[in-house]
């Protein structure tokens, strides 16, 4: 998983930086959030779904709900050890996971969908032409002009 | 013997017709709508005990159509036609008291088939609540 670490004290980021490659992710750091972003993705490109754990050092509860609220997913306060930080690292790979599934859900409706449509589509006028058809086959007395033509006007709609 | 009435409902009328003409050669009174509201008024006029719905209407679709029947004609027997099927859409049908489920291009065997059971099925029972 791609991760971002982005803090001005160059310390913390090489010991989050190392904590976070032994957990098997490709670590990603900046001493600003907008250098970090930048070295993550390219800034113009599609947004990929993020999963954002701040990192507080002052403290107060204030910084933290102010954070949660901008758009934070989770937090840990300084000081903390690396392994607090593992489990919430875990909650965002859960997290972006659910969220990659919806996606391919929701990808995966829309294309049936609209294979129904296309199927809807030839299926209606196959319909008229096989009721008829076999109604003339029964030879029981529906052979007449009404029949020929309804077959006409369901192959036209259907090629 | 209850009347042999059947009612058609889909959206297309060169498919109502073709219906209509599947159920009036095996000797059945077929009624056409195009819309479940339409079905619903002509059920109210005159029910009719067999019913066959397009899943796919503008406006009440064909489930809520079949729910709504069920509700109100617990004996009638309503199969589902479709252009497009699906396992979701099967289940659907299902829950909603679809006594079965058909895929257009479907056979006039298959229909008067289902219509022929279906009127079985409604004189057995009625004739079980009257003696």
């Amino acid at each position: 998983m791609k991760t971002l670490i982005a803090d001005d004290n160059p310390v913390t980021r090489s010991i989050l930086e190392q904590a976070v490659r032994a957990w098997g992710h490709e670590p990603t750091s900046g001493a600003t959030g907008t250098a970090a972003l930048y070295a993550l993705e390219d800034p113009d490109g599609p947004r990929q779904p993020r999963y954002l754990i701040l990192v507080t050092g002052r403290g107060g509860s204030a910084d933290v709900v102010e954070g949660l609220e901008a758009g934070a997913d989770n937090y840990v306060s300084k000081p903390f050890h690396p392994m607090e930080l593992r489990p919430r690292v875990r909650a965002g790979e859960r997290a972006l996971q659910l969220q990659r599934e919806l996606v391919e859900r929701e990808r995966f409706q829309r294309a049936l969908e609209m294979a129904g449509a296309v199927c809807h589509e030839f299926n209606q006028p196959l319909q008229v032409i096989r009721g008829w058809t076999e109604l003339l086959l029964d030879e029981a007395g529906c052979g007449d002009g009404t029949a020929l033509r309804s077959i006409g006007v369901a192959v036209e709609a259907g090629a | 013997m209850i009347e042999r009435r059947v009612l058609v409902v889909d959206d297309e009328e060169s498919v109502r017709d073709v219906f209509a003409a599947i159920m009036a050669q095996a000797g059945y009174q077929v009624r056409t709508a195009e819309s479940g509201e339409e079905a619903l008024e002509m059920m109210r006029q005159e029910p009719s005990w067999v019913l066959f719905l397009d899943l796919r209407l503008p406006g009440m679709d064909g489930v809520e159509l079949c729910r709504a029947v069920r509700r109100e004609w617990p004996l009638a027997i309503a199969h589902a036609v479709t252009g497009f099927s699906s396992l979701f859409e099967l289940s659907d049908c299902r829950a909603s008291g679809f006594a079965d489920y058909f895929t257009k291009p479907v056979s006039p065997a298959d229909l008067r088939a289902a219509a022929a059971r279906a009127f079985e099925k409604i004189d057995r029972w009625r004739g079980r609540s009257t003696s």
